[in-house]
């Protein structure tokens, strides 16, 4: 009889950071025992999507994931990557997909990394775990594995995500929460599951699971139909702010897109979560399986590539800041409501991949709560006269 | 209706959006006719639409003097002023404001006190103690932090913070269906 194999203990820091202002109010973003300062040309985290290929096409993917891309970074391409990003001194990366398990290098790629001296965290649909890949990452330190589960209920979750996942997807998650390992689940909601919110946070309070919460939004194969109106937008918001809020015993992770000004409670604590800017470039880098490298995976839309690995250097692409730059000409300005917005100093517009993929003008966020109160405060007090 | 030039002005510019150049017209004509009850609950919106929720607090309480004042809230602006309490409920003020509330009509410190219970989760009672946010805020991609210096316009005291933030749904008017269709 064998034993059911335990994870190794990952002995990394947590990710607590500490952002400071400097006099010019630009945001400064360090370690949080201050050791480490994080620059566009030092960001603190590298997410590489390992492959495209999926065994899963979900509705909402915003990386189009299925079948293998072309020109894919081999596993050697990835060796002589980690080692440049060593070199600038990031030691955290995340892998993700497609379905990063689905790498035939997957866990040679974890051991590159760990050997390069990085803390590994992985994101997966948890469908394809069998006993040799649990007993092989029980056998690393991985600090943390992300699973995507968007429904309690197989229906919600299967409309998304296809037949039969479901209950692949549940097993996982027993077996590596009984392994030890440490695991947090993912969530990205559209109309097709927005209703299962409440099921899902009394599943990661019931279970201890902390909860990465983010908006499904118009891009990669996700159509714009099944994504929230700007007032579901705010009914989620609202809900994730109060769970957000409440002294629950796992933390609620609201992703940057429901990182919005609002007047009222609950739904102002979600503001403040904003980092002054949108920090794709800074604390995350993204680079595609192909070699592209983006500010963030959100920003998956054209001319966001700021350099190749395939034919460049990342030392080059970090040093020139080339993400701040995009981020700063693309969605730098502001027009219409938001341009006149008290808001609009602090928030730049907020999200670039809701500006983009969501709204008509990538300069004004028809998404933004403070918006949609302003609207309906208007309308109230001045009804004669409010505009819209 | 508008009744002098000025009141016109501030209203078109808060229709427009341009709340600074709106308070200060609406300031202007509250220092010709500072009883104008209208014009002064709408000033403190427009103090609240321009993230000044300090001088949003501070138009109400200039609200119930006027009000204690003529000593009734007259028809005309019954409407307004239950818009004006609801957004003091609603910015997670009413702690600070309880005491003078209870002087006006139809609004009582324990009809607040209940708004607060219905809000609040099962379970949870009126002082149950600060909010902690752990440090370890891991995900996929990084890290979630928390503002060292929350804008201070917005943020609410700590005291205050407690109490309202240990509400569930306060505020939720947008609904959608269960299924979410």
């Amino acid at each position: 009889m064998t034993s059911a194999p335990r994870a190794t203990p990952c002995l990394a820091a947590d990710d607590s950071l500490r952002i400071e202002t400097a006099p010019d109010g630009e945001e400064r973003f360090f370690r949080a025992d201050g050791s480490v300062e994080y620059t566009y040309a030092r960001p603190f985290i590298l997410e590489l999507e390992i492959t495209r290929r999926c065994n899963l096409r979900c509705l909402h993917c915003y990386a189009h994931a299925g079948s293998e891309s072309a020109n894919e970074l081999s596993r050697a391409e990835i060796r002589g990557f980690l080692d440049q990003a060593r070199a600038l001194g990031i030691d955290e990366l995340s892998l993700t997909g497609g379905e990063a398990t689905l790498h035939p290098d997957f866990v040679g790629i974890i051991d590159d990394a760990l050997e390069r001296g990085f803390h590994v965290r992985f994101v997966t649909n948890g469908t394809l775990f069998d006993r040799p890949l649990l007993r092989a990452l029980c056998a690393r330190p991985i600090k943390l594995i992300t699973i995507s589960l968007d429904g309690v209920s197989p229906e919600a979750h299967e409309r998304i995500r296809g037949p039969g996942s479901h209950a692949k997807t549940m097993r996982a998650i027993d077996e590596l929460q009984a392994a030890g390992f440490a695991l947090s689940l993912i969530t990205a909601f559209s109309k097709l599951n927005v209703g299962e919110l409440d099921a899902l946070l009394g599943f990661c309070v019931s279970r201890g699971l902390d909860w990465q919460v983010q908006m499904t939004s118009a891009k990669g194969r996700c159509p714009r139909p099944v994504t929230l109106s700007p007032e579901q937008y705010y009914w989620l918001g609202q809900k994730v702010a109060a769970a957000f809020t409440a002294r629950l015993p796992i933390n609620i992770v609201p992703m940057d897109d429901l990182a919005m000004p609002s007047l009222y409670e609950p739904l102002s604590a979600l503001w403040g979560t904003w980092k002054g800017r949108c920090v794709g470039g800074l604390l995350n880098l993204f680079v595609r399986a192909n070699g592209e490298v983006t500010p963030c995976s959100a920003m998956a839309f054209p001319g966001c590539a700021v350099g190749n690995l395939h034919r460049e250097r990342l030392a080059d692409i970090c040093g020139e800041a080339r993400c701040r730059k995009l981020l700063e000409e693309r969605f730098g300005k502001l027009s219409g409501v938001c341009a006149s917005c008290p808001f609009g100093h602090a928030c730049r517009g907020g999200c670039p991949d809701i500006l983009y993929s969501m709204c008509e003008r990538p300069t004004e966020n028809e998404y933004c709560f403070y918006r949609l109160e302003q609207q309906e405060l208007l309308a109230a007090a001045c009804p004669n006269r409010s505009e819209e | 209706m508008p009744t002098s030039p000025s009141l016109a002005e501030a209203e078109a510019l808060m229709a427009e959006r341009c709340f600074t150049e709106s308070i200060a017209a609406f300031e202007l004509h509250l220092a010709a006719e500072p009883q104008d009850l209208r014009a002064l609950l709408k000033l403190g919106i427009c103090h609240l639409l321009n993230r000044s929720r300090g001088a949003f607090l501070d138009v109400h309480r200039r609200a119930e003097q006027v009000i204690a004042r003529i000593g009734t809230l007259p028809a005309d602006v019954v409407q307004l002023y239950e818009l004006y309490r609801g957004l003091i409920v609603r910015v997670g003020a009413a702690s600070l404001v309880a005491g003078t509330l209870v002087l006006n009509q139809g609004c009582t410190e324990s009809k607040l006190a209940d708004a607060g219970a219905a809000a609040a989760p099962a379970g949870e009672g009126a002082d149950a103690g600060r909010i902690e946010h752990r440090p370890q805020h891991r995900y996929s991609g990084g890290v979630r932090l928390e503002r060292q210096a929350p804008d201070e316009r917005v943020a609410l005291p700590p005291a205050e913070s407690s109490r309202a933030r240990k509400r569930y749904g306060v505020g939720m008017r947008l609904k959608v269906p269960a299924d979410g269709k």
